[in-house]
């Protein structure tokens, strides 16, 4: 097998991926046919050194734990949320720079005497006699919801699965509070949200990441270790 | 053992409900929490109805019993039950008994203790250990201090996880920061202690949001917890109250010590704790003879918001894993949909931890 790197295959992140590239000394080559799904990677000076794989950013968390290919490019909170325990089966080798996105915790800004994880706990504690039943949170990250939640020791609540418009879920009263990404959190003002001072899960940003499970030969290591080394210099500039 | 186990049951008069292997996911999701989703196996019919292979008994037992409609009755069952896990099989048999709706609950725990213990004698299990505990005995504590409901709560919510209740008591002695967030007229109206003007203003700013004032958190639950933190920044505990409440929770005696620890401990702080020392001593009576050793640990509790009472654990020779785990949970059919309390006190055996032939 050749050495196999994936790149998102639409929107923002292949073109920031594909010009990343570039600006790193290598040549990307996108596919001769559009509806081919498969380029190549150049050095500088024209040899061919990895296979290109143009995926949906989600699919490339699941084949670099699958061990299918070798490294690829995707968000962090994409990774961390498709696979479970992400750290064993992948390495966040390098931190590209683009893509910024925080997955937080946030509830209605109405809610004055909730501003903390602890407060939270203490609503989910009493929601169920409360109000007839458990804290809803709405969302699409089950897994980082689930982890974030246990390690603030709150297990009385229930995810309400949510696959967009999360941030108007509290006012259509589908939930009570969300988990979902931000940039600038003015969305979710917008929609009379808050975020928990201690609610921010991750800081995620688009990652090079490779993959611990994938089969590889010694002179492919050497040349994935270049690429990082010189997409890591890249992304510092 | 589970034929031995569940001759035992028969012998003692209980009814077996049906409890079918896949189950509705939902009542294990909202008693247990969504964490709860990790550690079971799910699965959905073709409508979306999430099912899951049955984590545990006690749960369809409870849900059986009152769509039955019985007032009382004393339930066993034993069977394969399937958990995810870190380690261990995935797959393996518990057996258990249940005494719903019997109002004399001193009498049913004891009848549920020695009825455990009974079962490990059949089992061939000889000299077991057990360990005991009481939330309530704590709750009399809480009461005897006079601790404020805010900080009650939180309390007995960490009540069963020695790191979070100390957490708890370390935040009590120094007291709880005040919102900073809060807007002036907010702040203000709550100094002056304007429910009423409170009531309004978060009234005012859910309906600006669009936020929906029923179904959810209303603007009355909303203002009341701010009243509530403020009595949780107001109340810093005494020296004294805190050296009761470390005092009664490190007390681990041998249970036929417990009643006269438990009356050195009242006298020590000059304060009653109802019916407590007469209590363990029952317990301590009724169990004599049938194991090695029994202790009473003043902290032992389960984090589980439906566990009211007693808890208890039985131990053979494997110190770490229990053979059998039980206790009181009031307030698990009234989770479930009852209208009224029910009393209800059970226990669950590891059948695969007895050994012998299966």
């Amino acid at each position: 097998m050749n050495l196999t790197i994936a790149v998102p295959s639409k929107g923002r992140l292949k073109e920031k991926a594909v010009s990343l590239f570039g600006d790193a000394g290598f040549e990307l080559n996108l596919p001769e046919d559009a509806r081919s799904y498969q380029g190549s990677l150049k050095t500088s000076n024209g040899k061919e050194i990895a296979d290109v794989l143009f995926l949906s950013a989600s699919e490339i968390a699941r084949e670099l734990a699958n061990g299918n290919i070798h490294a690829g490019i995707t968000g962090e909170d994409l990774a961390r949320e498709t696979i479970a325990n992400a750290d064993e089966h992948l390495e966040f080798a390098v931190k590209l720079g683009f893509g910024h996105a925080n997955v937080v915790i946030a509830v209605p800004e109405a809610w004055w005497d909730v501003n903390t994880m602890a407060d939270l706990d203490d609503v989910a504690a009493e929601f169920r006699s409360r109000h007839g039943r458990r804290l809803r949170i709405a969302t699409k990250y089950w897994n980082l919801t689930q982890g974030f939640f246990a390690d603030h020791g709150i297990a009385l609540y229930r995810i309400v699965e949510s696959l967009g418009a999360t941030e108007a879920a509290p006012a259509a009263g589908q939930a009570d509070g969300i988990v979902d990404i931000t940039s600038t959190g003015s969305t979710l003002r917008a929609n009379g949200l808050k975020i928990l001072d201690d609610g921010t899960i991750l800081q995620s940003e688009a990652n090079f990441i490779c993959s611990r499970n994938a089969a590889i030969k010694s002179s492919h290591r050497e040349s994935l270790m270049d690429i990082c080394r010189k997409l890591g210099q890249g992304a510092a500039q | 053992m589970l034929p031995t186990v569940i001759n035992h049951f028969l012998t003692i008069g209980c009814t077996f409900p049906d409890v079918d292997l896949l189950q509705p996911a939902d009542p294990f999701l909202d008693t247990t929490g969504e964490d709860l989703r990790r550690r079971i196996f799910m699965t959905q019919e073709t409508s979306g109805k999430q099912l899951c292979l049955r984590p545990e008994f006690t749960i369809p037992v409870c849900l059986n019993h009152l769509k039955e409609g019985h007032e009382q009755a004393r339930y066993a069952y034993g069977g394969k039950v399937f958990r995810q896990r870190s380690e261990g099989a995935t797959e393996f048999t518990q057996a258990g008994f249940e005494d719903l709706g019997n109002p004399d609950k001193a009498s049913s725990d004891i009848y549920c203790i020695t009825t455990a213990l009974e079962l490990l004698k059949n089992a061939q299990i000889s000299a077991p250990r057990l360990v005991v505990g009481n939330q309530a005995i704590f709750v009399s504590l809480l009461d005897a201090l006079e601790i404020p409901n805010a900080w009650r709560k939180k309390l007995l919510r960490a009540f069963g996880d020695n790191a979070r209740l100390q957490n708890q008591l370390k935040a009590m002695s120094v007291g709880v920061e005040p919102i900073n967030t809060l807007s002036d007229d907010i702040a203000s109206a709550i100094d002056l202690e304007n429910r009423e003007k409170v009531l309004n203003l978060v009234t005012e700013h859910m309906v600006k949001d669009g936020l929906p004032l029923s179904g959810g958190r209303t603007p009355t639950a909303i203002t009341e917890r701010l009243f509530e933190l403020r009595e949780l920044q107001n109340t810093i505990l005494s020296s004294d109250k805190a050296k009761a409440l470390q005092a009664f929770l490190s007390l681990e005696v041998d249970l036929n010590e417990a009643s006269n620890a438990i009356e050195a401990f009242e006298a020590d702080h000059g304060i009653e704790l109802s019916g407590a020392a007469s209590r363990l001593e029952h317990l301590a009576s009724a169990t004599l003879g049938d194991v090695a050793s029994a202790q009473y640990r003043a902290s032992f509790g389960r984090r589980l918001d439906y566990y009211t009472g007693l808890v208890f654990e039985v131990y053979g020779d494997d110190q770490t894993k229990p053979l059998i785990g039980g206790g009181r949970y009031d307030q698990l059919l009234t989770l479930l949909g009852s209208e009224t309390e029910v009393p209800a006190v059970g226990f669950a055996v590891w059948v695969d931890r007895l050994g012998g032939v299966s």
